[in-house]
C-alpha cells in the first residue's frame, strides 16, 4: 500500500473522513473518561448484578452463535451455489431482520409465540413457554444477528471458484468432502468476519429482548438491559457497565480478527 | 484498482466538481432559512416540558387547553420515566418545566441547584392492579398463584418503588396468604423501565397482571380488568412540578405552572384519575 500524498487537496478531500473518525471516536473517549472520573469501575465489576448480566450475555450469545453457525452455514451455501424455487423469497426473508427495527422483531415474535397466538397456545399445551424466558433472549439474538453471518458466509462461498469444487468432485470426492476440504477453508475468513459481526450484534441486542424476553436480573437481563436499568438509578453504574460491554465486545472482535488473520497466514 | 490510471485522470476533475457541488448543496440546505417562515403567524415562543410518562394523556389535553388561551406559545412535551428525565436535565437538557412523579428525583435537582424555588404539588395518584381479561387474575389473592407472569416497573422508577411499598403493605392484610408478598414477587418475570411499558405488556396479553397508577387506566382498553387496592394498603404518590433554573422562558414557565394548578387543568387531571391538588 502506498501512503496517501499529503497535499492541501487531499487534506480537503479527506476532511469528511477525519470528521467522521472524530465523530465516532470522541464519544468513546468521553464514555471512558467519565466512567473513570466517576470511579467505581472496580466495584461494579464485583457487583453480582453486573456479573450476572455479563455472564448471561456471554452464555446466551454463545448459544445463539452456535445455532446461527450450524443453521446458517448450509443456508448460506445453498444461497450461494444453487438456484431453487423461491430462491429470491428466501433471500429477501434472510435479509428482512436487517431492515426491521429490533423492537418490531420482538413484537413480531411475541405475536407468534405469545399466548394470544394459536402457535403460542399450542406450545404452552405441551409445556413450552418462550416469552419472558432465557430462551426468548436467545431467540431475539438469533433473529437480529443471523443475517450478518448468513450474508457474509454467502458472499464468501460465492467468491470460491466453482472450478475447484468441480475438480474435487471429478476426482471422486463426495460433496460433503468437497465442502469440508475445499469450500469451507477457502470461505473461512468471510465466515469468521460474519461471525464477528453477528456476535457483536447479539451482544448489543436490546430492543427485541426487552419486548419478547423482558428484563429480569439473572434470567433475561443481559448487559444492554442492565445498562438501561442502571440508568434509571445510578449513572456511575450505567457508565461502568457500558465500559465493560465495550471492552468485552472489542476483545471478542479482536480475538476473531486475530484468528482469521492467522488462518490466512498459514495459508488455508 | 478497478479504474485504469488514464480513465481515473479523466474522471478525477469531474468527480471533484461533483464533490464540491454536493458540499455546497449540503451547506445550503443546512443554512438557517431567514425570513420565509418567521414572517408567518407561527407561535413565537416554545416551552419545553419534561414530564413523568404516567402524565401522558392528561398532559396532552392540558397542553392544548393552554395553547388555546396562549396562541403565541407552543408547548413541547417530553415523556419518560422520572429518573431518566432527571438524568437528562442533569446532563444539560434544556427544560423549562419538570413534572416529577415523586419527591426524591425533584429534590435531587433542587439540591444541585437545577430547580428554581420550592417545587409545588401538582396532583396525587394511587396504584391499581391491572390484569389481562383473558388471564386467570380476577382478584388480589390470585396474584399469589404459582406460575403467573407478572410485571413490575424497575424499583428505581417511582411507580416501581410505590408498587413494592404497596405489595409489602398488602402482605400485612390478614385476609391474604401469610407469604403473599414473597409469592407475588416470585411471579414477577420482567422489570420495565417505565409505567407505560408495564401497561403495554399487559395489554399485549402475555403478562397476566401488573401494578400501575390509577391514572393509567385511561390508557388501557376493554382488554384489561382493573382490580382496586384498598386505601389502607395503597400509596399516595405526590407529583411535583418546578420551573428549571436553566429555563429559556422562566416567566412563561411560571405562568404554565399556575395554569397546571388552576381549576381547568386540575379538572382534566381528575378526569384521568389523578387525585385533586391538595389545598
Amino acid at each position: 500500500m502506498k501512503p496517501l500524498p499529503l497535499t492541501p487537496w487531499s487534506l480537503l478531500g479527506n476532511a469528511p473522513a477525519i470528521l467522521y473518525l472524530l465523530f465516532i471516536g470522541i464519544p468513546f473517549v468521553a464514555l471512558f473518561l467519565r466512567a473513570i472520573a466517576l470511579g467505581g469501575l472496580g466495584e461494579s465489576l464485583s457487583d453480582p448484578l453486573v456479573l450476572r448480566s455479563l455472564l448471561l450475555s456471554l452464555v446466551t450469545s454463545l448459544i445463539s452463535m452456535g445455532i446461527v453457525v450450524i443453521g446458517g452455514t448450509p443456508l448460506a451455501y445453498a444461497l450461494a451455489r444453487s438456484r431453487f424455487l423461491g430462491h429470491r423469497l428466501v433471500d429477501a426473508l434472510v435479509e428482512l431482520p436487517l431492515v426491521l427495527p429490533p423492537v418490531v422483531a420482538g413484537l413480531a415474535m411475541l405475536m407468534a409465540f405469545g399466548r394470544q397466538s394459536p402457535l403460542g397456545r399450542a406450545m404452552e399445551e405441551v409445556g413450552i413457554v418462550l416469552p419472558f424466558t432465557t430462551a426468548a433472549v436467545v431467540f431475539s439474538q438469533i433473529f437480529v444477528s443471523a443475517p450478518f453471518y448468513i450474508r457474509a458466509a454467502r458472499l464468501g462461498f460465492q467468491a470460491v471458484d466453482a472450478t475447484y469444487e468441480d475438480l474435487s468432485r471429478t476426482l471422486g470426492r463426495s460433496p460433503w468432502d468437497t465442502f469440508r476440504r475445499i469450500s469451507l477453508p477457502l470461505a473461512l475468513p468471510s465466515l469468521l468476519g460474519g461471525l464477528a459481526l453477528a456476535w457483536a450484534r447479539a451482544l448489543s441486542e436490546f430492543g427485541a429482548t426487552l419486548m419478547f424476553a423482558g428484563n429480569f436480573p439473572g434470567v433475561t437481563q443481559t448487559m444492554p438491559l442492565a445498562i438501561l436499568s442502571a440508568l434509571e438509578s445510578d449513572l456511575s453504574n450505567a457508565l461502568a457497565l457500558a465500559v465493560i460491554l465495550t471492552i468485552v465486545s472489542v476483545a471478542l472482535l479482536g480475538a476473531i480478527a486475530f484468528l482469521s488473520a492467522r488462518r490466512e497466514r498459514i495459508g488455508l | 484498482m478497478a479504474l485504469s490510471n488514464g480513465l481515473q485522470s479523466v474522471l478525477a476533475p469531474r468527480l471533484f466538481l461533483g464533490w464540491l457541488l454536493a458540499w455546497a448543496l449540503l451547506a445550503f440546505a443546512c443554512a438557517p432559512d431567514s425570513g420565509a417562515s418567521s414572517s408567518q403567524l407561527a407561535p413565537s415562543r416554545t416551552l419545553t416540558v419534561f414530564a413523568a410518562s404516567s402524565l401522558t394523556e392528561a398532559l396532552v389535553e392540558v397542553k392544548s387547553a393552554f395553547e388555546e388561551s396562549h396562541p403565541d406559545v407552543r408547548i413541547s412535551l417530553q415523556f419518560a420515566g422520572t429518573p431518566t428525565l432527571r438524568l437528562q436535565i442533569e446532563e444539560g437538557a434544556q427544560a423549562d418545566l419538570f413534572l416529577s412523579a415523586d419527591e426524591s428525583n425533584m429534590s435531587a435537582l433542587r439540591n444541585s441547584g437545577l430547580a428554581e424555588g420550592t417545587p409545588a404539588v401538582l396532583v396525587t395518584n394511587g396504584l391499581v392492579v391491572i390484569a389481562s381479561k383473558a388471564g386467570p387474575v380476577r382478584a388480589l389473592p390470585d396474584l399469589a398463584r404459582p406460575g403467573l407472569r407478572l410485571a413490575l416497573a424497575l424499583s428505581s422508577v417511582p411507580v416501581g418503588h410505590y408498587s413494592r411499598t404497596a405489595l409489602a403493605a398488602l402482605g400485612q392484610d390478614p385476609s391474604l396468604a401469610p407469604d403473599f408478598e414473597r409469592r407475588v414477587l416470585a411471579n414477577v418475570v420482567t422489570e420495565e423501565p417505565n409505567v407505560r411499558q408495564v401497561v403495554g405488556k399487559v395489554r399485549l396479553g402475555d403478562i397476566d397482571a401488573a401494578f400501575v397508577y390509577r391514572s393509567d387506566l385511561a390508557a388501557t382498553g376493554p382488554d384489561v380488568r382493573a382490580i382496586l387496592i384498598p386505601a389502607e394498603y395503597n400509596v399516595v404518590a405526590t407529583y411535583l412540578v418546578a420551573v428549571m433554573e436553566r429555563a429559556r422562558e422562566p416567566e412563561l414557565a411560571r405562568q404554565l405552572l399556575g395554569f397546571l394548578q388552576g381549576d381547568r387543568a386540575q379538572s382534566i387531571f381528575q378526569r384521568y384519575g389523578f387525585g385533586a391538588f391538595p389545598s
